[in-house]
């Protein structure tokens, strides 16, 4: 992975887990909510497909990618791209490791030597997951759409503020995350639509 | 003299207890003395010092080396990278928590990178030679459309959420081969998980430094038994226990030093055997042998207190070697007790008796021996003017301990019944050796030394002395092979009044060598100049951008930007970098911008600070000798090109050269004195012969059978025509005695050839090197000289005395 990938991502990710980004005195999760967090709380695993699209300034047209998205609960985050942009980010305990195993080379991040990079990617697996008891401190939420469920939301922090103007969470009927929008304050945006679901979850 | 001396002895032996008391005194006033020395360790503090001088070479060589440098090589048989980055993390902190270690590197964090990327790529440009050049040849569209296809897939990444801005801040690709070109400067090792991977991924590489320097070999044992230990509470691989393999300058110190100790072992025991057997057969008396090591004792700690008076401070090695040759002085109490013991009277009697018959000739053989070490203090090396002022001091020691101190101690403590010699000792005064014959032997011996001694290649390889295993060598390659670290045999070193000045002649030096590769030679090298240029280089690189045609290489950009997917303005943020450096509106890179990085360890080592003078080190790895020579030729002036080989070649390979002239000198000087002693200049050369052929003879067998004379060996030399002359004049004072005193005589050679082949000829048997040379060339030089003084010395004497010559002269 090129240095200077790595070194913009964590430079930008430092800034976002700065102390003054630090979490917000947790509210009590609207009552709206609530249905989804146990949902959330009950799966153990989920698998799924997705679609990126993103708009940037800096191309003239849509930029689409697609790929798999793999988590377990307490376990491995895998963002897996396809070709040909093809790359790979994989969060696991106290690690994330991301490669481009077409141009050869991975970089591993050790949170331990860096809590406050930890805080960051952990805020990330927070938004793929919509984990809400992890995104609450950082955001303010707020309902859009009740059935199915739309969540808003935006950055508590003028710091996070800088990076995402805000993030729109889409779900369908069974709380399934199914789109993620995220828009950046120069404009650009991104579009995640996921698919293809597969999940396990615990009994009620 | 004689008279006071024997008046003196007779006292001491009245009064031995206060005689022994005052001995006592001045022994423990000369080791308190000798214990403030301090001991050098340095090899390098062995060669002249001073700025461009061999001792900072050495110096130089050895921090880019691996003396003090542990590689750690792990394997896990069967496993993924993962679990041997998991077992490299473990071994890595159980090697930490021993406290044995300065350092110990696993590879660079992912916030250690950062950091460095920080300081390096706001100023990119600067590290280009022509960043100008270099923007035209990435405008090429064979460049640029791959270079914006891989942009756009990066751009579709999830962590380009983050990383937007610097990704399109980098259409060209620079970055990307710019960090390349640092990571090949690091050879073939493959940084992951913050650790050091090989090319395939299956060994995983710890750099450690000890705490201890690598040269303590207690400390480097004990640190490679820290090494196994925490290497055995690893967890094994799916498919079996790690493979942990250490190699390095500490691995070799600690072998060495068992090897040395076993050496010491053996040859002490071998060397003791001999000297009782020997003791038993001439005098059967073991306590004549403690006595006669009494003057070898205060010899060790005259020199000593010699050296550490005149310079405060003893290398190891002058020492260790110095020892070894005052080690000859028992000669002078074996040539007294040879002689006490055939006289008549009481104890005392008998030893004042051997004393007043070998009194001149124990003199003529103190004298030339130390003539010969006073030769050596005219070396230009520090090493030799330092072993000749130690084994100076400790043989005049020991013969004033001889001449003072032996003969009332053996009158006292030597046997009561004294054992005349043994009838088959006299019988060695034999002259069925024809004197033509004996002539043309001698004459065969130098004249083969004539022929063969200008062939005799002289070895400076300091690393050919110590008792390397082959086995520990060949790991050593392979780890050094496996994760394609360089020799840093070869070294440049740019110098300059201030840290800029010494910088912009290596960017001199790392331009000269970037045009080699150009010329088919071709050099791996890492110089500073990859990441920290000169200011004015920065600068004038800077100037180059001027001749880029901004608007021009801008709309090119732009148009294949359009035709690649991105907007006509993408790449705004990218120019307006290059039109800041243009416009000086960057600062440029400086020693500072890398303080508390991770670089800065290695800042510190490539470029360094005195008082005087800064120097800027570039390490280079050419291929041969051709290649060495294109690289000496193509260096800017001032900048100097250091090699291991050159030198060992040029400058410690001078040490054995330097010996044998001064040796030669030595020789002269003995000649000139034993002229005046004898009034007779063929009595001299007489004298001189067993020494002469002795050298000579040493010297053509070790070039007949291509033995290389080594640092080591070459002091040798010095033993030899010490210890052949001295056996030249006992055996001349017999050659012109009655026939009892050539008995005498005759025998007092025997003794002491056999006592030094017991105790030198004896390191043959040494695997470490240093000692092995040393034996074989005092074995080949005492057997020579003295079977020349027993054997071909009678003869000779017959055909060349003087005919005015009478037995008084030379006796």
């Amino acid at each position: 992975m090129p240095l200077v990938t790595l070194t913009g991502l964590l430079a930008t990710l430092a800034l976002l887990a700065s102390p003054s980004a630090a979490p917000q005195p947790t509210e009590a999760l609207p009552q709206d909510l609530v249905p989804l967090r146990e949902s959330l709380q009950r799966t153990k695993k989920l698998s799924a497909r997705f679609t990126q699209t993103r708009h940037l300034a800096a191309l003239q047209g849509a930029l689409t990618t697609e790929g798999t998205l793999e988590y377990e609960k307490g376990g491995r985050l895998v963002w897996r791209t396809l070709p040909p942009a093809e790359s790979e980010l994989v969060l696991a305990g106290q690690k994330v490791t991301i490669s481009y195993p077409g141009m050869g080379g991975a970089q591993t991040i050790d949170f331990s030597s860096d809590p406050g990079m930890g805080r960051v990617f952990e805020t990330i697996r927070a938004v793929l997951q919509a984990d809400l008891e992890e995104l609450q401190p950082l955001f303010k939420l707020s309902v859009t759409r009740r059935e199915p469920l739309s969540l808003s939301l935006l950055p508590r922090k003028p710091e996070l503020a800088r990076t995402l103007r805000s993030i729109q969470l889409d779900f369908d009927r069974q709380l399934r995350l199914v789109h993620v929008g995220l828009t950046e304050p120069d404009g650009d945006s991104t579009e995640i639509a996921f698919r293809d679901h597969v999940v396990q979850t615990a009994a009620p | 003299m004689r008279a006071a001396l024997h008046r003196a002895h007779a006292w001491m032996t009245s009064h031995l207890g206060v005689t022994l008391l005052l001995a006592v005194l001045l022994l423990l006033g000369g080791i308190s003395l000798s214990a403030r020395a301090t001991t050098e360790q340095d090899v390098g503090a062995m060669l002249p010092d001073g700025p461009g001088s061999p001792r900072e070479a050495a110096r130089l060589l050895g921090e880019f080396g691996v003396l003090n440098t542990l590689l750690i090589d792990v394997e896990l048989p069967g496993a993924t990278q993962e679990q041997l980055a998991a077992r490299g993390a473990a071994l890595a902190a159980g090697l930490r928590a021993s406290g044995e270690f300065l350092e110990v590197y696993t590879g660079p964090s992912a916030q250690e990178v950062m950091q460095v990327g920080k300081v390096l790529f706001p100023r990119r440009l600067y590290l280009f030679d022509d960043p100008a050049r270099e923007i035209e040849g990435r405008l090429e569209p064979k460049r640029l459309q791959p270079a914006l296809a891989k942009l756009r897939a990066r751009l579709g990444s999830l962590q380009a959420l983050v990383t937007k801005g610097d990704l399109l801040l980098d259409p060209l690709d620079l970055d990307a081969d710019l960090v390349a070109g640092l990571a090949q400067q690091a050879g073939d090792v493959h940084a992951s998980d913050g650790q050091l991977f090989s090319k395939d991924g299956r060994h995983l590489l710890l750099v450690t430094t000890p705490a201890r320097t690598a040269l303590d070999a207690r400390a480097s044992k004990s640190l490679l038994a820290t090494v196994a230990s925490e290497a055995a509470k690893l967890a094994p691989g799916p498919s079996g226990r790690p493979v942990v393999k250490a190699v390095g300058g500490p691995r070799f110190a600690a072998e060495s030093a068992g090897a040395v100790r076993s050496d010491i072992l053996i040859t002490l025991l071998t060397s003791l055997g001999g000297l009782i057997v020997l003791f038993a057969v001439r005098f059967r008396s073991l306590r004549l042998l403690l006595l006669a090591s009494v003057p070898i004792g205060f010899g060790m700690v005259g020199g000593l207190t010699a050296v550490v008076l005149a310079q405060g401070h003893i290398h190891a090695l002058t020492f260790a070697f110095g020892s070894v040759l005052i080690g000859v002085g028992i000669d002078y109490p074996l040539y007294l007790l040879n002689a006490a013991s055939v006289q008549a009277g009481d104890s005392l009697e008998r030893m004042s008796a051997g004393l007043d018959a070998t009194w001149r000739s124990l003199w003529l053989g103190f004298s030339t021996t130390f003539i010969a070490f006073l030769t050596m203090s005219l070396s230009q090396f520090p090493s030799l003017r330092e072993l000749a002022l130690f084994a100076g001091g400790g043989i005049l020691t020991s013969f004033a301990v001889t001449l003072i101190l032996l003969v009332p101690l053996a009158a006292v403590f030597g046997p009561r019944r004294w054992l005349g010699i043994p009838r088959w000792m006299p019988a060695l005064r034999i002259r069925n050796v024809r004197p033509w014959v004996a002539c043309g032997v001698s004459v065969a011996i130098l004249g083969a030394a004539a022929f063969l001694a200008p062939q005799l290649r002289f070895d400076g390889e300091l690393r050919h002395l110590d008792a390397q295993r082959p086995e520990t060598l060949g790991e050593f390659e392979q780890v050094m092979d496996r994760f394609g670290i360089r020799r840093a045999d070869t070294l440049v070193v740019a110098r300059g009044h201030t840290p800029q000045e010494a910088l912009l002649l290596n960017d001199a030096v790392e331009s000269a060598l970037r045009r080699l590769p150009e010329s088919g030679t071709s050099s791996a090298t890492f110089s500073l100049g990859a990441l920290l240029p000169a200011v004015a280089t920065q600068q004038a690189r800077a100037a180059k951008l001027a001749a880029l045609d901004l608007s021009s290489a801008r709309s090119r950009l732009s148009a294949a930007a359009v035709e690649a997917g991105f907007s006509a303005r993408a790449f705004d943020a990218f120019w307006e970098e290059v039109s800041a450096v243009r416009e000086e509106k960057v600062a440029p890179l400086t020693p500072a911008d890398f303080e508390h990085t991770s670089l800065e360890p290695l800042l510190k080592r490539m470029l360094s600070c005195s008082a005087e003078e800064c120097i800027a080190v570039t390490s280079v790895d050419p291929r041969g000798k051709d290649e060495l020579d294109a690289l000496a030729s193509s260096l800017p002036a001032g900048a100097v090109l250091l090699n291991a080989n050159a030198l060992a070649r040029n400058t410690v390979a001078r040490i054995p050269r330097q010996m044998a002239l001064l040796t030669g000198l030595g020789l002269l000087l003995n000649v000139v004195l034993l002229t005046l002693a004898y009034r007779s200049l063929r009595l001299a050369v007489l004298a001189c012969l067993p020494g002469c052929l002795g050298l000579a003879g040493t010297m053509a067998i070790l070039s007949a059978v291509h033995a290389p004379l080594n640092i080591v060996s070459a002091t040798a030399l010095v033993l030899i025509l010490g210890c052949g002359v001295d056996y030249g004049i006992f055996a001349l004072q017999g050659l012109a005695s009655p026939s009892t005193v050539s008995g005498v005589q005759a025998t007092g050679v025997l003794l002491t050839s056999l006592t030094a082949l017991a105790g030198f000829g004896t390191l043959v048997l040494a695997s470490y090197r240093a000692l092995q040379s040393l034996g074989a060339a005092v074995g080949l030089g005492i057997i020579i000289s003295a079977t020349s003084a027993l054997l071909l010395l009678p003869g000779i004497f017959w055909v060349l005395r003087p005919r005015l010559a009478t037995p008084a002269r030379a006796s």
